[in-house]
């Protein structure tokens, strides 16, 4: 497992994906610290009216990081593409080794069940770590500059967590814990996209049909919302960022997540204990 | 012997590809379902409806974005997904081509430039398959739910889609022109043209970069279209909601097809000096 580990974190698709994404987050970082600065200046010289809102409640680490701001187009773009960019990395390296014959190698090594689970892991981690760390990087630049003081509730038109929505109660009273839960949910989902390209290897000889699955199926997902007027929020699109406007509910949140998984491993499991390695 | 590669990549990476194609169908069908669903949500009966008025809810997009901290930037779903399918189908066919069986077409060719410029006819011929799918299921459609195949659309999807979507306080300087029903270029061949465009650009950077790093450009360009609303974002031009026959600021079909042809010819140029440069026997694919 550890082979598998350091091969999915030291190839170089891993880092520049991971090096585009960070780009992305830390644009979007800077472009808000700027505004900020910009909009401070403006009241600095008294462009806008003194006694008007400053809004100093929404300048909080917690409504301004990558997943709470919609102020750049790159948060939303970094949401779009991230079922892609999970897969990137290590998506394909199962393709690869049974092309090439390595697999059957170490399949006489090792026992196919624990090769399989080896791959998955180490597939999972990739594409969760590639999704998961610009989102840190993110969150510790905007760190830097906006206070980490707990959201005001009368302020709440200004943020995308509604009242009884995933992880509400958390975001008001322990919002640091809720960051944390936020960014795992993050990780996760980048592992789920990962590991549904691992399993379309069993379907598909095709290396892009199996890279592009992943993002394919959440693009319809995404639009299935809007064809059949669900009430909720169902695609990782947009509930994993800020671009929501539905209620985006914990049992669906981690549902999916959880049905995705296991989807995954019993594709990988059932397919490839059956699946000719020649 | 350039229309025989072009009428070998047709078969290959069209014909033969159809299964792909199936999920356009899939999509035109629902989204024409959803068409009739909130048309008749608003006025009750189809009576007004034309073919004009599905393509023209299918294109809609978005109205102008402007930030405002309570008003999160939401990508139009269904805008997205029409646009980005075809940039991931003519993605990989001209370089896992390379892969296989097309390294002795090229060599059976003997002239590089033949080779790119045929793929380039395939793109386009592509891209313009895939419209005319969508067309074509829209008209069954209409068949099937007796819509007139009128191109003309009606004061109601007008109201449905433009004036719901138009908000005074958010869509920056524009506002709402006296619509005239009609905008069949801007319809049915505005956006072919900027998408065989933006599939020419992204096969060039296919060259240059790699497939999968050139989609996440293309798909880049297109989201930044729905956030921006500036005419160098190709993306605008597709959008029917961002047309100066809808908003007074909007997009103007010379520019986009003047855009359009530049971006093609740039693409085309340069992916041909980039391709005659490419080492295709040793790393065909860069990110393998």
């Amino acid at each position: 497992m550890k082979t598998e580990i350091r091969k999915s974190l030291s190839g170089w698709p891993f880092w520049l994906t991971l090096l585009i994404l960070c780009g992305m987050t830390i644009y979007s970082a800077l472009f808000i610290i700027h505004s900020d600065l910009e909009a401070s200046t403006r009241i600095v010289r008294k462009v806008v009216d003194l006694e008007s809102n400053p809004m100093l409640s929404v300048k909080s680490l917690y409504s301004n990081w990558i997943g709470a701001e919609w102020m750049t187009p790159f948060s939303t773009l970094f949401f779009f593409v991230f079922p892609l960019c999970a897969a990137i990395p290590y998506g394909l390296s199962l393709y690869q080794e049974r092309r090439s014959g390595y697999m059957g190698q170490m399949v006489l090594r090792e026992t196919r069940a624990r090769y399989l689970l080896n791959k998955y892991v180490a597939v999972f981690l990739s594409g969760g770590l590639v999704i998961a760390v610009p989102v840190v990087l993110n969150i510790m630049i905007i760190a830097l500059y906006f206070p980490a003081h707990a959201p005001d509730l009368n302020y709440d038109i200004y943020t995308t967590v509604k009242a009884f929505s995933f992880g509400s109660k958390l975001y008001y009273e322990i919002p640091w814990l809720y960051l944390m839960i936020r960014v795992a949910v993050i990780f996760w989902y980048g592992g789920v996209a990962a590991t549904v390209s691992m399993a379309v290897t069993f379907f598909s000889r095709n290396r892009f049909v199996i890279l592009f699955t992943p993002m394919l199926f959440f693009l319809l997902l995404n639009y299935s919302y809007t064809l059949f007027q669900v009430p909720y929020e169902i695609s990782p699109l947009r509930f994993l960022g800020s671009g929501n406007v539905y209620y985006v509910v914990t049992p669906i949140v981690i549902g999916e997540a959880l049905f995705l998984s296991f989807l995954t491993i019993a594709f990988i499991g059932l397919r490839g204990r059956k699946k000719d390695v020649l | 012997m350039f229309c025989r590669l072009l009428r070998y990549d047709i078969r290959k990476g069209l014909i033969s590809d159809y299964k792909k194609l199936l999920i356009v169908v899939a999509i035109s069908v629902a989204f024409c379902i959803q068409f009739r669903w909130e048309y008749t949500s608003h006025f009750s009966s189809l009576s007004e409806a034309s073919f004009g008025d599905i393509i023209f809810f299918a294109f809609s997009g978005m109205s102008e974005y402007t930030f405002s901290p309570d008003q999160p930037f939401l990508f139009p779903a269904l805008w997205v997904l029409l646009l980005v399918l075809p940039m991931f189908f003519v993605l990989y066919y001209p370089f896992y081509d390379l892969l296989g069986f097309g390294k002795n077409v090229l060599i059976q060719v003997g002239r590089r430039r033949t080779w790119w410029l045929s793929k380039c006819a395939w793109t386009a011929v592509y891209i313009m398959t895939y419209f005319l799918i969508i067309y074509a299921v829209t008209a069954v459609f209409c068949i099937v739910m007796r819509i007139p195949l009128s191109t003309q659309i009606s004061g109601e999807t007008h109201e449905m889609v433009a004036m719901k979507g138009y908000n005074p306080m958010l869509n920056g300087e524009g506002h709402l022109v006296e619509f005239m029903g009609r905008m069949d270029l801007q319809l049915f061949v505005l956006p072919v043209i900027s998408m065989v465009a933006l599939a020419l650009f992204q096969m060039m950077l296919s060259l240059i970069v790699s497939p999968i790093y050139s989609f996440i450009i293309s798909v880049g360009i297109l989201i930044s279209s729905a956030y921006y609303m500036n005419p160098f974002l190709i993306g605008n031009h597709c959008m029917t909601q961002r047309s100066n026959l809808v908003v007074s600021n909007g997009m103007d079909i010379k520019n986009g097809v003047l855009l359009s042809l530049c971006m093609a010819v740039f693409s085309i140029v340069l992916g041909m000096i980039a391709f005659n440069r490419t080492d295709v026997l040793s790393q065909p694919l860069r990110d393998e």
